[in-house]
């Protein structure tokens, strides 16, 4: 060990040469990136969680779910400035590649093109992050080249995201209205077939119709009135059905009822700030002096062949020792 | 010119059983202060500490050699010689480092004649030797006109080191480096005991163990300059 500190304190320039060079490389990378504006919304989740998950960490599973769909992140690009801003700048695309910097540094400019749903879908999912704050509570935090796309693609994000969840949530219901409405319809002829059949046997024996006594007795008359009031019944309870599920879709509607609550809204970015991927770059960066100084310090303990101390000297050159010196006299 | 055989007027003096055997302390002469003129005072004590193992009874001449330049080589010799001459040995310190003279300099005495002048017969030994402190003399390396080999040799042939033990003298020699010219072995090969000055953290081992091979004394070593250069603060981080 000492030995290891005294060859580092004697090169120290030639061990922070390799950690500098990888700073300085680094930060070259980072300002050749674009500038990352953040802006970030607070949502309060209602409703428990599901299983041992809390409610927030439900709903960024959720969330992060949507994400993964390109129609999803189609729509909040159309919904907000993102996907003009992209269309316009093909190169954000790139952004993340090694190739990026390098185009920027040549000067290289594209010219504008819809970029796929594909890549919408990428860009975005590594431009938002969510975070669990708390068991209830939550952080939408989107990262952009302008601060107004950051605020705008916040927005539409929060937006479609409980558009989609409501949506999502409202569809069996509505599937079950129309079920019901179609049963209903079926219904409302059942009930028309069945008094006509009551009608046209009355027609066919007027001499029930005459006397009610003699009615009540007809074994036929009660067999076809009683289907005529079990297919009214079947009506008035598959209209309350209808308007139960009718009832429940409306109240899913209500911008109230949405799976959370908007705590903070996303404001417009001041500065820009170290987005995900800087950071990233920036921790490889310093990892990678690290790495290289702890390698060129493995280098040089390996090429030192000098003696640093009186026990040595006998293992090294096999000479015995008559003292040393600790001050170097020259 | 002044007669060789005579230059040491005074008695030589008994020589210690040993250096543990002769307390610092005792000797009259002994004076720490006049040194540190010359070498730090440090540095002497790591000479005193080296000096208590040699064979001083059968001390001869020692010459003080290094694997490279620079390695401390002239301190050492100087401090060595100082040490000697604290213990009461009657010492002379013998400059056979003739291509790169500095001790005169260093101890502000005449230059010439040196060595080198006696080697070449232009001066007796008693011309040479100039009284740097109690017990202490020097001669310095003087002017070579011809090449130093040849002085060398004929300093082996007037038998100078024998002269001098004859005298009651300890010679402390500072001899070239053993690398990087063609007289480093040969001055070394002139000397009984030889320390080899080994500048820790400096010189390769390689270095050193092509300095030695073939030396006909196996040198002891000194090892110059092993102070840390490790902060206090990572010392004591590390445990170190």
């Amino acid at each position: 060990m000492n030995r290891y500190l005294e060859i580092g304190f004697a090169h120290k320039l030639l061990l922070l040469a390799p950690m500098v060079a990888a700073l300085v490389g680094t930060a070259a990378f980072m300002l050749l990136q674009p500038a990352s504006y953040q802006s970030s919304a607070t949502l309060w989740v209602s409703g428990g969680g599901v299983g041992t998950q809390s409610a927030a960490a439900a709903q960024a599973d959720v969330m992060n779910q949507f994400l993964k769909t390109n129609s999803f992140a189609l729509t909040v690009a159309q919904a907000s400035p993102l996907g003009d801003y992209l269309t316009n700048h093909p190169d954000a695309i790139e952004s993340g590649s090694i190739t990026a910097p390098i185009k920027k540094l040549l000067g290289r400019s594209e010219t504008p093109q819809k970029p796929s749903d594909d890549a919408i879908r990428t860009y975005l999912a590594s431009h938002v992050t969510v975070a669990q704050l708390g068991p209830s509570e939550l952080t939408v935090t989107v990262s952009a080249p302008t601060p107004d796309v950051a605020t705008g693609t916040a927005l539409a994000l929060i937006t479609q995201m409980s558009t989609a969840e409501v949506a999502a949530k409202t569809t069996p219901a509505q599937t079950q209205l129309a079920l019901y409405q179609a049963q209903l319809a079926d219904q409302a002829k059942l009930i028309s077939t069945d008094l006509a059949a009551v009608r046209d046997y009355l027609a066919a024996h007027p001499s029930l119709a005459r006397d009610p006594n003699l009615a009540a007795t007809d074994p036929q008359l009660s067999l076809l009135q009683n289907a005529a009031n079990v297919a009214k019944q079947t009506y008035v309870a598959l209209l309350a059905k209808i308007d139960q599920t009718q009832s429940d879709l409306d109240l899913a509607r209500k911008p109230n009822n949405g799976p959370y609550r908007v705590v903070d809204s996303p404001q417009t970015p001041g500065a820009p700030s170290l987005g995900k991927q800087q950071l990233i770059v920036g921790g490889a960066g310093l990892l990678a002096g690290l790495l290289l100084m702890a390698l060129m310090g493995a280098l040089l303990v390996r090429l030192d062949t000098t003696i640093h101390s009186p026990d040595e000297v006998h293992r090294m050159i096999g000479l015995s020792v008559l003292g040393s010196t600790p001050l170097s006299a020259r | 010119m002044l007669d060789v055989t005579n230059a040491a007027k005074s008695p030589a003096p008994a020589w210690p059983k040993s250096l543990y055997a002769t307390p610092r302390m005792a000797m009259p002469a002994w004076s720490p202060s006049p040194n540190e003129t010359f070498v730090a005072e440090d540095i002497m004590e790591s000479c005193r500490g080296a000096a208590q193992h040699l064979y001083v009874e059968g001390l001869t001449s020692l010459g003080i050699t290094s694997s490279l330049a620079a390695e401390g080589r002239t301190t050492i010799a100087l401090a060595m010689a100082l040490v000697l001459a604290e213990y009461g040995l009657n010492t002379v310190l013998l400059e056979l480092d003739l291509g790169h003279p500095e001790l005169a300099q260093r101890l502000g005495v005449a230059k010439f004649p040196g060595v080198g002048d006696l080697a070449e017969g232009r001066a007796s030994l008693a011309d040479t030797m100039r009284p740097v402190t109690t017990g202490l003399s020097v001669i310095p390396a003087g002017q070579t006109h011809g090449s130093i080999s040849r002085a060398l040799r004929q300093l082996a042939e007037i038998d100078l080191l024998g002269n001098l033990g004859n005298q009651g003298h300890v010679v402390v020699a500072d001899l070239p480096s053993l690398l990087g010219n063609s007289v480093g072995r040969q001055a070394a090969s002139l000397m009984a005991d030889l320390i080899l000055v080994v500048r820790a953290k400096v010189v390769s081992v390689t270095s050193i163990k092509e300095a030695i091979e073939g030396l006909q004394t196996t040198p002891r070593v000194l090892l110059n300059g092993t102070n840390s250069r490790v902060p206090g603060w990572a010392r004591r981080l590390s445990g170190v």
